[in-house]
């Protein structure tokens, strides 16, 4: 403690006062003990907090990061010139998935598959060849089978789509074409879920993205 | 050290003793100098691994003098604002460096962690949009927060009353808000002009409804839970988290892009900005501030009527104390019976009064400060040109 004083008073500071102390301990001294509660239980409290936040949570974003095996919101490779943006809460499935060549992800028992490769025949338009796929009969019967529509990919590539509405299992299938080549993305799951993971498959099949792979080549 | 707070002279008229930081005889001090130390080398290891440091030492050094000047101005500021005590500049110094290292660092860290959580969890876009002014508001006050729970967790800190938790709350923000601003700069700037740029838009523009706003509210709520043992528990708990909560908004709404594009990237967008977010930031902190002084007021009223020597601190006196305008009103009053130099003497024995109380109360009043103090004060009056 220090104030500024008229001249020729002597300084008063608390190292006066060290040298003389109080005749009485104060009260808040009762409370210091290196071995007492407030002396371990803060100190174990404050070292929790801060592992909490210099530790704790980057744990728990690896943790989680590595079981998703995406990194969410980033473009997944499915091979060379094809990739997609995995939503949030799709894990990978590296058993299913085949390297450079197809992804397959679950959620909510629900399983897409990203599959690049596939090839147009000369002449033969993405709709022709989709039809291949939409005439096949449903395995459930009763299915009900959306029409074939067209879509638009966020990369500005167009491919069709179409749903198979069975009482216990839902597929939906989008075909994507650059050039002659084709990537098929295959959703299949409960019908009773499609609607928590709806939104989710609109949005990995609209994030495909393929670069022409003649022009990769060059 | 602003008030008796539960220590009542009527209870134990013991001095409540000088604040200090250095307390071996708790491990909470032995974690508290571990954590800023190694917070400290991170920092400094941040700051010196920068490029603008290595390759422009102007820059650099340009920042670091703009950015202290800065702390030291908003310091004086802050340390003026106590009304009846000078608060203890060691401990003072102790949350400047939790704020500028253990809670920054530890927040850095943080907030990459909980960013890469949000990305996995929801999306880039998300966390872009909600995840990163979440992630701060969270992780940042929550670690100074925790600055002013360890300042408090230390007895011989002696935090007493509401306002030593505001005190010592806007002094770990400060020191946050200094340290952030200052490698933010040193990040994003590589001329003497683009420094001068983000001093006056983070220093003055934003930085006066910032971190040590945000923080002196967060320590307001602090000192109140765990010094004002005359109310309730369930009170105090509530007005703790309440004022937490308000300065985890503000923080949240400052940083939330959403609210920034409402305005626009101008300066009129700016000083709306300013207007939504940081004024009710400040007004809330002044409305805190003066919530805290009703009580400082009333229990150093107490602690005068019971244990001051009137002869050296009369009722007159004692009254011209209790606020700035009382004692600015006495102090003119001075000036009109007996010139400049009465009046000086006046503000000198104002001053000298309040120390002696505080030495009083912290010491006894047989110790060697207050008799200092007490001499002080008889000299002044002797004074000729004291009337």
């Amino acid at each position: 403690m220090r104030v500024q004083q008229p001249k020729g008073v002597p300084e008063v500071s608390s190292s006066t006062a060290a040298a003389t102390p109080p005749a009485t301990a104060s009260p808040l001294d009762d409370e210091r003990d290196l071995f007492g509660v407030r002396s371990v239980v803060g100190a174990i409290g404050v070292l929790l907090v801060l592992t909490l936040f210099g530790v704790g949570l980057q744990a728990l974003a690896d943790s989680v990061r590595g079981s998703s095996g995406f990194t969410v919101g980033e473009p997944t490779a499915v091979s060379d010139t094809v990739a997609f943006v995995p939503a949030p809460g799709w894990i990978n499935d590296p058993d299913q998935s085949v390297p450079g060549a197809a992804v397959v992800a679950q959620k909510n028992g629900w399983e897409i598959k990203i599959a690049a490769g596939l090839t147009l025949q000369p002449g033969q338009s993405l709709e022709d060849f989709a039809r291949i796929f939409y005439d096949i009969p449903p395995d459930e019967p009763g299915s009900q089978v959306s029409d074939l529509e067209t879509f638009t990919t966020t990369s500005g590539l167009t491919g069709v789509t179409w749903t198979v509405h069975g009482s216990t299992t839902t597929t939906t299938t989008w075909q994507i074409a650059n050039g002659d080549q084709v990537t098929q993305v295959l959703a299949i799951g409960p019908s009773a879920t499609l609607d928590s993971v709806q939104a989710d498959l609109d949005a990995m099949a609209g994030s495909v993205t393929m670069e022409n792979a003649a022009e990769e080549g060059q | 050290m602003s008030d008796v707070g539960a220590i009542s002279p009527t209870h134990d008229a013991r001095p409540v003793g000088q604040a200090r930081l250095i307390d071996t005889q708790s491990f909470v001090f032995w974690v508290f100098v571990v954590a800023v130390v190694y917070s400290g080398i991170h920092v400094f290891s941040e700051v010196t691994d920068s490029i603008v440091v290595q390759t422009l030492p102007a820059v650099g050094w340009s920042a670091l003098v703009l950015w202290s000047i800065y702390a030291a101005a908003f310091l004086a500021i802050v340390y003026r604002h106590q009304l009846f005590v000078r608060r203890s500049p060691w401990v003072t110094v102790g949350a400047l460096a939790w704020g500028g290292t253990v809670a920054y660092w530890f927040a850095v860290k943080a907030n990459a962690a909980v960013g890469d959580l949000f990305k996995l969890w929801f999306s880039s876009d998300f966390n872009e949009r909600w995840g990163t002014s979440l992630a701060a508001a969270t992780n940042e006050e929550t670690l100074k927060a925790l600055g002013v729970i360890v300042i408090v967790l230390l007895p011989l800190t002696r935090v007493r009353s509401t306002l030593d938790g505001w005190f010592y709350g806007m002094m770990v923000g400060l020191g946050f808000q200094v340290v952030e601003d200052y490698v933010y700069t040193v990040n994003n700037t590589s001329s003497l002009a683009e420094v001068s740029s983000f001093f006056l838009q983070r220093g003055l523009l934003a930085g006066l409804w910032a971190h040590a706003v945000y923080t002196g509210i967060v320590g307001a709520g602090i000192g109140y839970l765990v010094t004002r043992n005359d109310r309730p528990l369930t009170r105090r708990i509530v007005i703790a988290v309440g004022l937490f909560a308000l300065a985890w908004t503000f923080h949240f709404a400052w940083d939330l892009p959403v609210l920034n594009e409402l305005f626009g990237s101008g300066f009129g967008g700016f000083i709306g900005i300013i207007l939504l977010k940081g004024v009710p930031a400040l007004v809330t902190l002044l409305l805190v501030v003066r919530w805290g002084r009703q009580h400082e007021r009333k229990v150093w009223t107490a602690f005068v009527e019971a244990s001051i020597d009137r002869t050296l601190l009369s009722e007159q006196e004692a009254a011209d104390l209790l606020s700035r305008k009382a004692r600015r009103a006495a102090r003119k009053a001075s000036a009109q019976a007996g010139g400049h130099r009465a009046k000086r003497l006046r503000k000198r024995l104002q001053l000298t009064q309040l120390r002696y109380v505080q030495a009083v109360q912290e010491e006894g009043a047989a110790s060697a400060d207050a008799a200092a103090f007490a001499d002080l004060i008889s000299r002044i009056r002797q004074d000729p040109a004291y009337s």
